[in-house]
């Protein structure tokens, strides 16, 4: 037996035939069994007959006109809201944006007037105000320019030999050749004859031809590399070229380390090699990154090495001449004060020629390579050029909303004029409208 | 006669006598759906026009083998649906006149017949009938509505209504329950 509730369900779908055949037998048993659930649907039938008691509108000609021009002829409602939405959404996003930006402007306009009303208030009382600027001091500008072919090449030809040495920068071939004929830069033992030819890379070449053979003195070259290189990580870098000039029996000379701005990082080594080594030290330390710039320099120090070896032994001679005639017997005690005060400064004459000949031996032993490591973090060049661009957008904004504060009284007086124009024009509608009334009626 | 299913293929293929014949016979369903939903006959015209603008403009959206009524009366029901959200939206802030619900003027349709005992009458039974059918929310209305009056099927009523077939029974089945007490008038006429 299905209980009353359940049946009332299917009693609602019966009436609309909506129940299966199985339903509707179980349905029809329990009608004929049941007086209860048997008024029910009688009931139910009497609603669905009395709700048709509210009959259906009847279209008139005119509506039906109306809704069909509407239809045939009108774009559908749908579409349209769909893009008014779409644009409405565009112009708000815009419209925030604009906002954000003006707000930010604003801001910045008005910072800016408070500094500038500060200044002028500090000016006023004689402190003067400066607005803290924020200098970045470039502690690394870089490495120098200068590459291979700027150094002048001179080429000394003597007796079979060629010599390569690195004249100073500054000077022109024919200046050079002057001073090393006058015994400037050179020995004076030269008498050059000079010839000057173009080189194929552009730079001149100075040919020598010494008259007498060369002094003996084995060639002295003060040798310097500037290297520039760009890594993936600094620290890796600069670890390893600390080892590579270990390894070759060098040592670090001098290191820096800095943050540049614009997401670069830097550091500064000076090493120094022995000598033999050098080529190789350099080799492996170029290996260490992309070579960005390259620098090796040479400075011939021959001649003035020469010339110190010269004048140490002029000395000596006269020491040991000074020394010989204070030993003499005959030798009275003022002419030994004398000779030992000339002595004196003799000695200290030798003592300075050492120690410039040991500074040059120890620079020539020991070349100098100058490596410059740097890398560029990129995801900090992005954060601050993000970072420049808000900045400049602001301003900009900034910059508008004070033209705007400037154009303002202007706007005013316009917006003046055209709503006295419009009350104008207006008066005289309603004057003429009044006039042809008063004349109709 | 050709049925609303081949007609609507006409229309996709640019018949405009395909969708004048579709026009004919909607026309009146569609308009009284509406305003038994709504009680405004300017919303109830504006949904009729734009049930069929929509028919016109998204013919091709139309799958072919599909119950024509059935896709019809859904658009119609989503205007409707759409209309009464925005009802509800809306803040009138004019003071409220006769007939008047949510600032919009309720149906009261003159009529220029002669007045008879029998036509009172007919008047009587009628808004008897449209205040019960108020007092049901909008679901049961809807149900019922085009159960009773447009003869869908519950299958129908529940694609028209966006829902599963047995809420549509109880929906329908609750309509009943409610409305049997409020049309008491008609059942002991009945009996």
């Amino acid at each position: 037996m299905f209980a009353h509730a359940r049946i009332k369900k299917l009693i609602s779908a019966y009436l609309d035939g909506e129940v299966s055949d199985k339903e509707k037998i179980r349905v029809e048993e329990h009608l004929r069994s049941c007086a209860k659930c048997k008024k029910y649907w009688q009931e139910l039938q009497a609603t669905s007959i009395g709700m048709k008691e509210w009959r259906d509108e009847e279209i008139s000609p005119d509506l039906e006109q109306e809704i069909r021009s509407r239809f045939l002829w009108q774009k559908t409602k749908g579409g349209t809201m769909k893009k008014t939405k779409l644009f409405a959404g565009a112009a708000s996003v815009a419209l925030v944006t604009l906002l954000v930006f003006m707000l930010a402007g604003s801001m910045e306009s008005y910072k800016r007037n408070t500094q500038g009303k500060l200044a002028a208030v500090g000016d006023q009382i004689g402190d003067g105000y400066y607005p803290i600027l924020h200098t970045v001091e470039k502690k690394m500008r870089g490495h120098s320019n200068r590459s291979m072919n700027s150094a002048r090449t001179a080429r000394f030809a003597s007796t079979g030999s060629t010599l390569h040495l690195f004249s100073p920068p500054h000077l022109t071939s024919n200046e050079y050749a002057h001073n090393e004929a006058a015994g400037e830069y050179g020995a004076s033992v030269y008498k050059a004859a000079v010839g000057v030819y173009a080189y194929e890379d552009g730079g001149p070449i100075i040919t020598v031809q010494p008259y007498l053979p060369a002094t003996g003195t084995e060639e002295k070259l003060i040798r310097t590399a500037d290297l520039g290189l760009e890594v993936n990580d600094v620290q890796t870098a600069y670890d390893k070229i600390v080892a590579i000039s270990k390894d070759n029996k060098g040592f670090l000379a001098q290191a820096n380390f800095s943050e540049l701005g614009r997401g670069k990082i830097s550091a500064r080594l000076s090493v120094r090699i022995p000598k033999d080594k050098f080529e190789t030290t350099l080799d492996e330390i170029r290996k260490l990154g992309r070579v960005k710039t390259f620098n090796i320099d040479s400075v011939d120090v021959s001649s003035d090495y020469a010339k110190l070896v010269t004048e140490l032994n002029t000395q000596k001679i006269v020491y040991d001449k000074i020394l010989e005639k204070l030993k003499e017997k005959k030798t009275d005690i003022d002419k030994a004060i004398r000779l030992e005060s000339e002595l004196s400064p003799v000695t200290k004459q030798i003592e300075a020629i050492k120690a410039q000949i040991s500074k040059y031996d120890n620079l020539i032993a020991m070349p100098t390579i100058t490596v410059e490591v740097f890398s560029t973090n990129w995801q900090l060049l992005m954060q601050q050029n993000i970072k420049t661009a808000k900045e400049r957008l602001v301003n900009i904004f900034a910059d508008l909303i004070n033209a705007a504060i400037d154009l303002l009284p202007a706007a005013v007086c316009i917006i003046l004029l055209l709503l006295t124009a419009l009350l104008v024009v207006s008066g005289i509608t309603i004057i003429i409208k009044l006039v042809f009334r008063k004349k109709s009626s | 006669m050709k049925k609303d299913e081949e007609l609507m293929v006409d229309i996709k293929l640019g018949d405009k006598g395909a969708m004048e014949e579709i026009f004919q016979r909607y026309k009146k369903p569609i308009l009284n759906y509406s305003l038994r939903l709504l009680k405004n006959l300017a919303d109830a015209e504006d949904t009729a026009a734009e049930t069929f603008c929509i028919i016109t403009a998204k013919k091709d959206y139309y799958k072919p083998g599909a119950k024509f009524s059935t896709w019809i009366f859904a658009i119609a029901h989503n205007i409707c649906i759409d209309k009464i959200r925005k009802r509800k939206k809306t803040v009138f802030m004019w003071f409220k006149r006769k007939n008047e619900e949510n600032g919009y003027e309720m149906l009261d349709i003159p009529d220029s017949r002669p007045t008879s005992n029998e036509r009172l009458e007919e008047e009587d039974a009628a808004s008897l009938v449209k205040g019960a059918i108020e007092t049901l929310n909008l679901e049961l209305k809807e149900a019922i509505i085009l159960r009773e009056y447009h003869n869908l099927s519950y299958e129908e009523i529940s694609q028209v209504m966006h829902c599963s077939l047995s809420k549509v029974k109880i929906l329908i089945f609750r309509a009943r329950e409610k409305l049997k007490t409020e049309l008491v008038p008609f059942i002991k006429e009945a009996q």
